[in-house]
């Protein structure tokens, strides 16, 4: 539909400076606010969901399956491991590549003991990468993997065990031995500090330990492996691991960090999605105001609608002013729904804290005012459980996400607007004006 | 010279139907009103004197007959031509002035020219022209509900001219205004049209407008009587 000047032009008098009844005119403000409000649970979901499955990407990549492994499932030689490493650094795409053993064992402290999965690392794992010193925190002690009993524990790890820095600690492993029961070898270490990345997932059973000592404990079949990182592990991450796959010796096999996340990444992007598709419904059924509310327009304006047309105005030019003044209140809500959703997005984290502190003032107060009766209720507020979620919900503004929501919500309101506009384009102005 | 009259109205019946039940408005009304002329229709109410104006005008249909309008033959035409037929050839005034309430008086006078096509520059330069004519020049960027009620009926004048109609057509003008502001009204309208040399279909109660036009004619029982 070709929009003419002159629709725009009424269109937008026909709202902004609008001499309609109250009644209309609350009706109009009724359907911006319901608009723009229906928009801030979209828009937060948005940038608080990419924030989060981002710094969960992000944190995964960078301190669990690393950007890329390269691994063998024959016991990798030294050799084997040193070459490996020399391939991959002759990749001008490659900024680091390290040698890690993975394991698990059982560990003990001298009242508690719990499970964990071991990483061998090398001395400078920690203060080698940039990135990696962003999302994993030593919290106590220093990262250190120098001499063979250190040891680095995360702080659920070390809560579990309940040891502090300095703490002595063993570890139980077993090898396996064909054909016999598998031995099982204690080994003490010194705790050198507790970190934490800020996710439980990633800490939940996470133990450090230096590379040699891992050669020596965990020397099965597929436990050694390469862990690369690339300058972008976002784009054309496969096709560079192809590349670096027809260079590898014999047996070696290349995994990129989307390989290896691919399950728990699709699993967040389909509840991102529902989630957003629960939203839209939200802001689909708030257009159906905007429907009403045009219908209330078209009716208080059918006179002046049959003059239009008695002096000749064509049909299509009135239909298209009426979608024009939808179109209009689709950009005020978009403007005020997307200023107060971003504002809430921003802000997500003092929001909820805030929501908390209210709702635990709230049950202090009622505690108190319970106690002379005997009654005693306790516990604080807490919407997300800090284990399981990122300690701080990370933001992240997304111009395509915004553009994305306003567009989509102006097409919606545009769409809504557009039967009652074009029932007032095929009003006949004779029946109206006898009418009146 | 062409002396073919502007209205061509012949043998014109409107019948109105309500289940088995036939209302016949108009029986055979033949009317030729040439260029610039001014004519009246009185009659009594529900004589059918607005549907002959509405039929003229093409916001109708004619059960029977042929009404042709500056050379444009109207019944039968499709809705889109006679939109263009309503918007080039005719302008408009009714009893109530139905001006939009959300544009100003100048804004309400050019929006039929604007929306038919005219750039907006121009059809405000001619709008603003057109309210000095009805002496509203001052009050051009008042809104509706800032005017009297003759004020608005000279704007609904002033619109009803904005595309340089050759045929008013006129339901009842002063029919909602106090003696003064009738005569107020009228004195413009009747200046209007001489200035502009248009054609002029009255319909009014008001004897005194009436006598005011060229010709009057009496619609009884259906049939136009001079």
């Amino acid at each position: 539909m070709m929009i003419h000047r002159s629709s725009v032009f009424l269109g937008f008098r026909m709202l902004f400076r609008s001499h309609s009844s109250r009644k209309t005119t609350k009706h109009l403000i009724g359907a911006v606010l319901g608009i723009g409000f229906s928009i801030v649970p979209l828009i937060t979901v948005l940038e608080v969901s990419g924030g989060m499955i981002e710094g969960i990407t992000r944190r995964f990549i960078e301190i669990g399956s690393y950007h890329l492994q390269i691994k063998s499932y024959s016991p990798g030689t030294r050799e084997e491991i040193e070459s490996v490493l020399d391939t991959a650094a002759g990749f001008p795409q490659v900024i680091r590549s390290f040698p890690v053993i993975f394991g698990e064992g059982l560990v003990y402290s001298s009242s508690e003991k719990t499970g964990v999965s071991v990483r061998s690392l090398p001395e400078d794992y920690y203060s080698g990468d940039d990135t990696l010193r962003e999302y994993l925190t030593v919290e106590s002690g220093e990262f250190l993997l120098r001499g063979p009993d250190d040891a680095m524990l995360s702080r659920e790890v070390a809560d579990a065990l309940k040891v502090k820095t300095g703490d002595r600690i063993r570890l139980l492993t077993a090898k396996a031995m064909p054909g016999r029961a598998p031995i099982l070898r204690p080994t003490v270490f010194t705790v050198r500090g507790i970190f934490s990345t800020g996710y439980y997932e990633l800490d939940s059973l996470s133990m450090y330990i230096p590379l040699d000592t891992g050669e020596v404990l965990f020397d099965e079949p597929g436990t050694a492996v390469v862990g690369v990182k690339v300058k972008d592990p976002y784009r054309g991450i496969e096709a560079f691991a192809d590349k670096l796959a027809g260079e590898l010796p014999d047996g070696w096999f290349v995994y990129t960090w989307y390989n290896l996340e691919r399950p728990m990444l699709e699993s967040f992007n389909t509840t991102r999605n529902l989630l957003i598709f629960i939203m839209v419904l939200i802001v689909v059924v708030a257009a159906v105001n905007i429907s009403s509310s045009m219908i209330m327009l078209v009716i208080e304006k059918e006179p002046e609608i049959a003059m239009l047309k008695s002096m000749g105005v064509p049909s299509e030019r009135i239909t298209s002013a009426f979608v024009c003044t939808g179109f209009f209140i689709g950009i005020t809500a978009v403007i005020f729904g997307l200023t107060l959703g971003l504002m809430t997005a921003v802000n997500i984290n003092e929001l909820i804290g805030g929501i908390e502190a209210i709702f635990s003032s709230l049950i202090k107060i009622y505690s108190a005012a319970l106690k002379p009766l005997g009654a005693e209720v306790s516990g604080a507020v807490q919407i997300f459980d800090r284990s399981y979620y990122l300690e701080t919900i990370p933001i992240r503004l997304s111009l395509a996400d915004v553009c994305g929501t306003a567009m989509g919500t102006l097409l919606i309101v545009s769409a809504a607007a557009y039967l009652p506009a074009r029932r007032a384009g095929s009003l006949k102005p004779l029946a109206i004006l006898r009418k009146h | 010279m062409n002396n073919e009259p502007l209205v061509h109205v012949r043998d014109v019946g409107k019948i109105y139907r309500n289940g088995p039940e036939e209302l016949h408005i108009l029986r055979g009304v033949d009317l030729d009103v040439d260029q610039g002329r001014k004519i009246a229709i009185t009659g009594e109410s529900g004589s059918g004197k607005s549907t002959l104006l509405n039929l003229i005008g093409g916001l109708d249909f004619p059960s029977r007959g042929s009404i042709t309008v500056a050379g444009f033959r109207v019944d039968g035409t499709p809705e889109d031509k006679l939109t263009y037929f309503r918007n080039r050839k005719i302008g408009f005034i009714f009893q109530f002035h139905y001006l939009l309430k959300d544009l100003t008086a100048c804004e309400n006078v050019m929006i039929p020219a604007y929306m038919g096509g005219m750039k907006k520059k121009a059809a405000m330069e001619k709008a603003e022209k057109l309210l000095e004519q009805v002496n509203l020049a001052e009050r051009k960027n008042f809104f509706p509900a800032q005017l009297s009620g003759g004020e608005r009926q000279r704007v609904a004048v002033a619109r009803a001219l904005i595309n340089a109609p050759e045929v008013i057509l006129a339901d009842e003008p002063t029919g909602n205004l106090d003696e003064r502001h009738s005569a107020l009204v009228a004195d413009i309208l009747f200046d209007l049209a001489d200035t502009f040399r248009t054609t002029l279909i009255l319909v009014t109660h008001d004897h005194i407008l009436s006598s005011r036009a060229d010709l009057q004619y009496s619609l009884r029982k259906g049939a136009l009587e001079t």
